[in-house]
């Protein structure tokens, strides 16, 4: 696995985290963005995402910028869990068939048979202290190998930027069952930035972007309520 | 504090290293990681596919690469060869029937060009199974004396039990300052 990630300390440094040799042409000033993309702003059709143009996204997307349908390799999540690496102490598990613990949960499928796309997650509040997490994602793959599986996921409080990790795994045997532990190292955040998050529940959101080959196959989204 | 910054990155990637774990499967591939990342090892169940993981030891950031070694999976190995800077084998030491297997796959892999430069860690693994063979009988049955510009070493150990990961913990310790001194020759 190879790993980038960017801890922008303060808006300020964001420039650090969004690359300004992107073709989208982010710019960054004292945590005013110039030329970036609004998140209400209409996206282009899916086929046309790619890992650069999210990279200029300066806060949550309203809505999911693929279909389920553009999952073509069948990629299929089907458990996860977040630990405390400083302790190994587990801290969230969900796995499929049924299992989840209710009401930590939501679902905006439509039909049963959807894949749940937008989760919601309480964490205790000495969460946002915790320095390396590691979250890992079972996921099986269809009938066709898959090169280049990319993850971009980007977490907001609000509009700013909280923490944007990149992770690549070059190839992906089919027909398999895979287990992925990824790490990640928690920005520091100041006291007052903590408070907020925790006095607003659920302003807390990332978007998790999955290309293959730089094309986007699925968007999943979650919320944070910190307690 | 451009500069800085950029320093600051090269030496963070100095310090991190790509480690995949082959081997015959039912070697105890998986069983080696999760005891060295402190992971329950009761349940473990067939790899078909990989484990990744990434493991701090000694100060350094391993991205761990398990991939599953049933017969069915190996001829996909070679995708994971790019970049690899330690190779960990993982040999049954008391699955007497599968030594020619292993030692094959094995030397299969050491002719590959993308694997030419990384260090070689082999577990006898199993060591608390009757009939295991002794790390000086799997060094003799894998031919590993015969290897030639290869640094590799070989380390006993069981697994399986938590009481005993102290095995696994030396030849981690061996592989990393091994790959560390290679790269800070390279500078």
């Amino acid at each position: 696995m190879s790993g980038t990630t960017h801890t922008p300390a303060a808006a300020e440094d964001e420039s650090d985290a969004v690359p300004s040799e992107s073709s989208i042409g982010h710019v960054s000033v004292g945590g005013v963005s110039v030329g970036a993309r609004e998140p209400s702003q209409i996206h282009p059709d899916h086929t046309q995402i790619t890992p650069a143009y999210v990279c200029a996204l300066n806060g949550p997307t309203q809505d999911f910028l693929c279909p389920v349908t553009a999952n073509v390799y069948n990629i299929e999540f089907v458990a996860f869990k977040v630990r405390d690496c400083d302790t190994n102490q587990e801290i969230f598990s969900i796995a499929k068939p049924p299992a989840e613990e209710s009401g930590s949960t939501s679902t905006e499928a439509d039909a049963s048979t959807e894949p749940v796309r937008s989760i919601r997650y309480k964490f205790p509040a000495d969460f946002l202290g915790k320095r390396n997490i590691g979250t890992t994602l079972h996921f099986t793959v269809g009938s066709e190998a898959i090169t280049n599986f990319q993850l971009m996921e980007r977490h907001y409080f609000r509009n700013t930027l909280l923490k944007s990790f990149d992770f690549t795994l070059p190839f992906c045997i089919p027909h398999t069952v895979n287990e992925w532990e990824a790490m990640y190292e928690l920005p520091e955040l100041s006291e007052a930035l903590r408070n907020d998050i925790i006095a607003h529940p659920y302003e807390t959101k990332s978007d998790s972007f999955y290309f293959v080959e730089d094309r986007l196959i699925m968007h999943n989204k979650a919320e944070y309520k910190y307690q | 504090m451009v500069l800085l910054k950029v320093l600051r990155k090269i030496k963070q990637r100095e310090k991190e290293m790509r480690i995949l774990v082959l081997g015959l499967d039912n070697a105890g591939k998986t069983t080696i990681v999760k005891q060295l990342n402190g992971e329950d090892v009761s349940t473990i169940s067939p790899t078909v596919g990989f484990n990744i993981t990434t493991l701090t030891h000694n100060g350094y950031r391993l991205h761990v690469w398990d991939v599953g070694g049933q017969k069915s999976l190996r001829s996909y190995w070679r995708n994971y060869f790019e970049q690899t800077d330690g190779l960990v084998w993982v040999v049954d030491s008391a699955d007497i029937h599968r030594l020619n297997d292993t030692r094959h796959e094995l030397h299969a892999l050491l002719k590959e060009q993308r694997l030419a430069g990384a260090t070689l860690l082999i577990f006898a693994n199993k060591q608390d199974l009757p009939g295991a063979l002794s790390a000086q009988q799997i060094t003799e049955v894998l031919g590993l004396e015969s290897l030639a510009n290869r640094s590799w070493s070989l380390y006993p150990c069981s697994a399986l039990l938590a009481e005993e990961v102290g095995g696994l913990l030396a030849g981690m310790d061996w592989l990393v300052k091994d790959i560390a001194s290679r790269i800070y020759m390279l500078q």
